[in-house]
């Protein structure tokens, strides 16, 4: 009995100084891991602040980066706003360079009709001068042509009205003999010849009544003739149609002298 | 009383002490073998996150960031000489 407490006390004993050690050991470790963490939460604060610093230098150059982006487009704004001014400014240059070389232009134009028109106008009025002298010339050539065509015409006239008053002479003067008549049967000789002597006479005071222009003698005349004419026929019984005739061709030559004559006299 | 008496006595405490010490002991190891279990685990997660913060850093593309900023510097100045010469 004594020797089994003896036994228990020492074992016993002996489990307690071994739960000692070991919760000594394991205090140890404690402490040692403990350490190990403060060592890990150290390298976490130092990563931490790395971190930090490079999300800093990182939000810095980004930044950075950001603002040189903003004015590189404010560069680039600004090159297309001049380049767009240069260019507006340079067709403005233009247009006004071609407005004065169209007024330029416009000027000479005007005063080239200007000057056409003076020249025009000069030409025509000295074609109107050319004409207007032209036209006189021509109007005095009409003029002397006409005179000299009415002249014609006159000569002509008095040539043709001469020639009937000739011509109807001629035939007044071939008339002067009585033409022959039928001898009648009755023997009346004598107052037959003295009817062609009565003939003779009157065809002689036709053809000076004629010629005189006397119109109303003419008429007697040629009335005495054709009695004359007539008295002829009628004692030739018939015979003294060459005497009726030739008293009509008397008439007629003695008009036309008078015609003539007539026209002689316009 | 005996000699044995007070002997028993002294080891029946003894033992009693042992018994209550190792006891004491005991929890307290497995205590402390706890919270080393979880002090480890802290230091696991730990270097975890330092691992990712290490790689986020190394995410941060600072480099790229530089010769970007190089890259608008140059162009940069080649705009202005740009401008000028309009």
């Amino acid at each position: 009995m004594d020797a089994l407490l003896k036994l228990v006390a020492v074992l016993t004993v002996l489990w307690g100084g071994w739960m000692y050690f070991k919760n000594s050991d394991s205090e140890t470790e404690l402490r040692k891991v403990r350490n190990e963490l403060k060592v890990a939460k150290g390298e976490m604060g130092e990563a931490q602040a790395n971190y930090d610093a490079e999300a800093k230098k990182r939000d810095a150059l980004a930044e950075e980066v950001n603002a040189l982006k903003e004015q590189n487009q404010q560069l680039e704004k600004d090159i297309r706003a001049k380049i767009k001014e240069k260019s507006e400014r340079a067709v403005q240059e233009r247009r006004d360079r071609l407005a004065a070389e169209e007024e330029a232009r416009r000027e000479r134009m005007k005063a080239r009709e200007e000057e056409l028109a003076k020249a025009k106008e000069e030409r025509d009025a000295k074609w109107a001068q050319e004409e207007e002298e032209e036209r006189k010339r021509q109007e005095e050539k009409d003029a002397k042509y006409q005179e000299e065509e009415a002249k014609y015409r006159a000569e002509r006239e008095r040539s043709a009205a001469q020639w009937d008053i000739e011509s109807a002479n001629a035939t007044l003067r071939s008339y002067l003999n009585c033409p022959a008549v039928r001898q009648p049967s009755k023997l009346d000789y004598g107052r037959i010849d003295v009817l062609k002597q009565k003939w003779v006479l009157n065809v002689q005071a036709v053809i000076d009544a004629a010629n005189k222009g006397d119109e109303k003698r003419l008429k007697s005349a040629m009335k005495t003739l054709e009695n004359t004419a007539n008295g002829l026929n009628r004692m030739s019984e018939g015979g003294g149609t060459a005497c009726l005739n030739g008293a009509t061709q008397v008439i007629e030559a003695a008009k036309a002298i008078i015609k003539a004559k007539k026209r002689l006299k316009k | 009383m005996d000699k044995e008496k007070i002997i028993n006595i002294a080891l029946i405490v003894v033992i009693l002490a042992a018994i209550f010490g190792g006891r004491y002991y005991y929890s307290q190891s497995t205590e402390a073998n706890s919270s080393i279990e979880n002090v480890h685990k802290k230091i696991e997660q730990i270097h975890k996150d330092i691992s990712g913060l290490k790689s986020k850093a190394n995410n941060l593309n600072i480099r790229q960031l530089g010769v970007e900023k190089s890259r608008l510097e140059k162009q940069q100045e080649q705009l202005k000489k740009q401008l000028e010469s309009i």
